[in-house]
């Protein structure tokens, strides 16, 4: 099994979080913060609200990376596979939206992932699919007899099992898909594939596996 | 059909995301988080505002040091030098030209002069537009640092455990780091405390 990478911290982390003199620990804060101003900045700004707005979201990141001993900058661990700046990026981000929650309640987020969400999730996902797949193509209230609602609900039902044998991956990439709508060079980026050839590849790799899984069940589109 | 595992359940944690973005996970946490991701809207969005950032700061991660203090250590090395070769005392008014780091323009409110307390003192200048922090330093006519302190705003008091002696002479000055990257910076200011 491949190591997660190793990620140096920067010098003036050590300094600041283990120089036992003071003066050495405060020089060493500033040299931290001035190196990565403008990406703590991006984050702040990244809310909008203005100038002034942002400002603020600064000076709280500021201030609870500082809060007990630099609490949240010992967190940081090297050898989880981040960088330094993208972890910060994420923690000054993070921090803002707790500001925000804090000062005007709680930012928009879609639903926590529990069981019925998850649920919720596969369900819309699977119904993606069968539209994509062209077996789910029952518009007209009259063709909705009960013999091709139970061929719908079969469907439907096997299409969530062999969703569910697809690697986490393919999942995500239906997910992203489907669920989430988004262009296929969004999707390469968040995979980290070269192109967004690469993921219609692997998008009509999975949807080609599926299709075959249905037809060796003898379920092959909306005429039969 | 199968429900997820407890773990594929658990949220991101920021450690995840940025070790996600970076490329950096195994390939077995990769696999455990990415089928988090499949049936998280939450940590899906999550992840993608977060890389949409990540790419937007990208380009200069190092931000420029403060130049304007490097200017102000050459510059109260230059006036020690000063101080010291004569008997010409600096004032207030005494023009001094900082060698680098941008115009000095920032207003100087105080302390300057002489027969200050030597406790209590409240540094104050002028806020510049634009500007995301500032940097106060504090040193002794010999150029060593007594004391420096950043933060957001314009005025900042010496803190008790600092403490001044009577008659010797203090000099400082104030930077602020610009939201472009820029600096600006007062001039150096000079005070000493009361017998």
């Amino acid at each position: 099994m491949s190591e997660a990478r190793e990620h140096a911290a920067p010098l003036e982390l050590h300094l600041l979080l283990g120089a036992p003199e003071e003066t050495v620990r405060e020089a060493a804060w500033e040299k931290l913060i001035a190196a990565h101003t403008r990406l703590i900045l991006a984050a702040a700004r990244s809310f909008g609200g203005g100038h002034d707005e942002a400002l603020n979201r600064y000076a709280y990141i500021l201030e609870k990376c500082r809060e007990t001993d630099f609490r949240r900058l010992r967190t940081f661990d090297g050898s989880g596979g981040a960088s330094f700046s993208t972890w910060l990026t994420v923690i000054a981000r993070r921090l803002c939206l707790d500001y925000e929650r804090a000062r005007y309640g709680r930012y928009p987020t879609v639903a926590k992932s529990g069981d019925n969400s998850n649920r919720a999730v596969r369900r819309s996902l699977v119904d993606s699919i069968a539209v994509d797949l062209d077996i789910d193509r029952i518009e007209s209230p009259e063709a909705d007899s009960q013999e091709t609602a139970m061929v719908r609900a079969e469907r439907t039902r096997t299409l969530r099992a062999l969703w569910s044998g697809l690697t986490p991956r393919e999942q995500l990439l239906l997910a992203l898909r489907f669920e989430d709508d988004l262009p296929a060079a969004r999707i390469a980026s968040m995979l980290g594939l070269p192109t967004p050839f690469h993921v219609y590849r692997q998008l009509n790799g999975v949807l080609a596996k599926l299709r075959a899984a249905l037809v060796s069940r003898g379920i092959d589109g909306p005429g039969d | 059909m199968s429900e997820p595992s407890r773990e594929a359940l658990e949220h991101l944690t920021d450690a995840d995301v940025a070790a996600y973005l970076d490329r950096g996970l195994t390939a077995t946490r990769r696999d455990r988080l990415e089928a988090h991701l499949a049936v998280c809207g939450e940590c899906r969005r999550e992840v993608l505002e977060a890389q949409q950032l990540v790419k937007r700061v990208r380009p200069f991660r190092r931000a420029p040091v403060w130049v304007g203090s490097v200017a102000a250590a050459a510059a109260v090395v230059l006036l020690v030098a000063k101080l010291g070769s004569g008997p010409g005392r600096l004032t207030e008014t005494a023009p001094l030209v900082r060698t680098a780091g941008g115009t000095s323009q920032l207003v100087v409110y105080g302390p300057t002069g002489e027969d200050l307390p030597t406790r209590g003192l409240r540094f104050i200048w002028g806020a510049a537009a634009g500007a995301v922090t500032y940097r106060l330093t504090l040193t002794g006519s010999d150029g060593v640092i007594v004391w420096s302190r950043s933060g957001i705003d314009t005025a900042v008091a010496l803190p008790d455990s600092v403490v001044l002696r009577p008659g010797r002479r203090y000099l400082w000055v104030a930077d602020a780091l610009l939201a472009d990257g820029a600096t600006r910076s007062t001039e150096l200011r000079e005070f000493v405390p009361a017998r």
